[in-house]
């Protein structure tokens, strides 16, 4: 009944452990949301820094994954959250050109995406870069799944007029219950 | 070429170049300041309570909300000594953002609510000004005024009475009711990072939530009894009351039900162009109008949001857009549970404040002084 917390020693050592393993992930996701290197790895400690202060009730790596990826997305979109994030306007995006027209589009796109409100970026990035159902989606952002629905569509919606040669087809996410584990993530790291 | 959107952000992630060496270090140091900050918003209650028993003219200051180190910290970014951050243990209790104890009875009804035929003696204004990190709220009397508080993040009941001062796992609410009780303000170790607090039209009850691994777990503390009633999660952050207090509505202004989930009622919302970002401000007592804020641009999409700007008044059946009694645009739009409004407006002239019944016929109207303030808010107003 009464376990025993790890010692302190070992405690620090796990989430040493977990940052290692987890932050290229976590760091990938959050310059996707912020459009900024710097900013993003500011949400990502600020994520983790509250990870670290529940470190001792989550127990499980698994746990402590999901709590920071939660907290990460709920300080993004918080109106709390004063810094601003490095949003590009799709007008002053980049248009394909001649040069390196592969880059440029993926410049043009990650503006396009910056300049979407704060929870339908999120969820495109959930659903379109971190690969989660529905339902895991939504369980990270703390809304009911239609309205996940709702941000992902609209999101599209405006990606797609931006960029009708865009293929989202073939690219949609799995099912609400195709999936066993709700995170992934490691092919990102 | 690559043409799938997916293939297109897991390269343009590739070229964020992965995290620094320094992010464990950081993040220790962070969870430090985080701790102290809560340590500060403690202490920083009580002195509030100190300060709104005397009615104090000067203002209190709050902790920040973590943008700022706090005085003993370093001003560096230097990451901390990852030896001595062993000992920094994470705080299983600061980190257990919950609720009140259920053994708390809370402060009895506020008896502020009634119908109004003309603007109350008391009102009470909220304001902001250019550069000035900290809101402060005036009460307006028999032709004076006098500061009663200020605070970053402060939520103050329409009675003019009750206050939430919010903070990271560490809110404080408090009547002024209860000036001689240092303890007035109370400890709600309730984290309202992400979602502000709501307070009903009578300011008997707020909604709080407290998040956690698994969902935010969102309820209605009954500051009257001390009760807790968990809401549905359809009705989202930070939603708005009914005029009369009857139901909540959702913040896309699409959904409304009591706090107990009963009475669900789909709503039409608003209708916006491409780029605009709608939020519901506030909703009258039959549901049938409501006022939303509308936004373009970063403030919005960010959702750094807390609306109360009326630029859209619609029917809420239909969605179409009704004028405001007065002409007002952009104004803030009170609904009251007689079906009345109050408008209040910051023009240079100060604050206009204008009461309007049912049917829309001026009923009262006041100019109070602006004080210079970038934004007013009427906070106040049922205050007799």
């Amino acid at each position: 009944m009464n376990r025993q917390p790890a010692p302190p020693s070992t405690r620090l050592s796990e989430f040493e452990e977990f940052v290692r393993a987890r932050s290229g992930a976590l760091t990938a996701s959050a310059f996707l949301l912020t459009g900024d290197r710097g900013l993003g790895e500011d949400l990502v400690q600020e994520a983790l820094a509250r990870t670290w202060r529940a470190w001792r009730r989550l127990h499980r790596v698994e746990n402590a994954e999901a709590y920071t990826r939660r907290t990460m997305y709920h300080l993004h979109v918080s109106r709390w959250r004063r810094t601003k994030v490095a949003e590009v306007p799709a007008e002053a995006a980049p248009e394909p050109g001649e040069e390196d027209p592969d880059a440029a589009l993926r410049l043009a796109v990650h503006a396009a995406l910056l300049s979407l409100p704060a929870r339908q970026r999120a969820a495109v990035v959930l659903r379109y870069f971190e690969d989660l159902t529905e339902t895991a989606a939504a369980e990270t952002l703390g809304c009911p799944v239609s309205t996940l629905r709702a941000r992902t569509q609209r999101g599209l919606k405006r990606l797609r007029r931006r960029f009708p040669e865009l293929r989202l087809s073939d690219a949609e996410p799995s099912g609400p219950d195709s999936r066993v584990h709700p995170l992934r993530g490691e092919s990102h790291a | 070429m690559p043409d799938s959107l997916r293939d297109l952000l897991r390269q343009r992630a590739a070229e964020s170049g992965g995290p620094s060496a320094g992010l464990t270090e950081g993040s220790l140091h962070k969870a430090r300041g985080i701790a102290r900050r809560r340590f500060a918003a403690v202490a920083a209650g009580a002195a509030a309570g100190l300060a709104i028993a005397g009615m104090a003219a000067g203002a209190i200051i709050l902790p920040d909300d973590g943008t700022a180190p706090p005085a003993e910290e370093p001003t560096t970014d230097e990451p901390a000594d990852p030896t001595t951050a062993a000992t920094d243990e994470p705080d299983e209790e600061a980190a257990d953002c919950g609720r009140p104890s259920e053994d708390w009875s809370g402060w009895g009804d506020s008896d502020s609510i009634g119908p109004m035929t003309e603007l109350p003696q008391a009102l009470f204004v909220e304001f902001e000004w250019t550069g000035e990190r900290m809101s402060e709220v005036w009460r307006y009397e028999d032709g004076g005024s006098d500061s009663v508080i200020a605070a970053q993040s402060l939520f103050p009941a329409p009675d003019g009475d009750r206050y939430v001062i919010a903070a990271e796992c560490a809110s404080t609410i408090g009547p002024i009711d209860a000036i001689d009780d240092t303890g007035a303000l109370i400890d709600l170790g309730v984290d309202s990072l992400y979602c502000a607090p709501v307070w009903s039209p009578d300011s008997n009850s707020v909604v709080l939530t407290v998040p956690s691994p698994e969902y935010d777990e969102r309820y209605v503390l009954d500051v009257a009894t001390g009760g807790q009633t968990e809401l549905p999660e359809e009705v989202s952050c930070q939603p708005r009351w009914s005029g009369d207090g009857e139901y909540l509505v959702s913040t896309d202004g699409a959904v409304a039900m009591r706090p107990d989930g009963t009475g669900r009622t789909d709503l039409a919302g608003v209708e916006t162009e491409e780029g605009e970002f709608a939020s519901l401000s506030s909703v009258s007592a039959d549901l049938d109008r409501a006022c939303f804020q509308i936004d373009t641009g970063e403030s919005a999409s960010s959702g750094h949001v807390d609306p109360v700007r009326c630029d859209r008044y619609v029917d809420t059946a239909t969605g179409a857009e009704l004028d405001l009694p007065g002409g007002a645009d952009g104004a803030q739009v009170v609904f009251l549970a007689d079906g009345g409004m109050i408008i209040g407006e910051l023009t240079d002239e100060g604050v206009e404040v204008s009461l309007f019944d049912d049917e829309g016929q001026l009923l009262d109207d006041r100019v109070l002084d602006h004080r210079g303030a970038r934004s007013a808010l009427l906070t106040g107003y049922y205050t007799e």
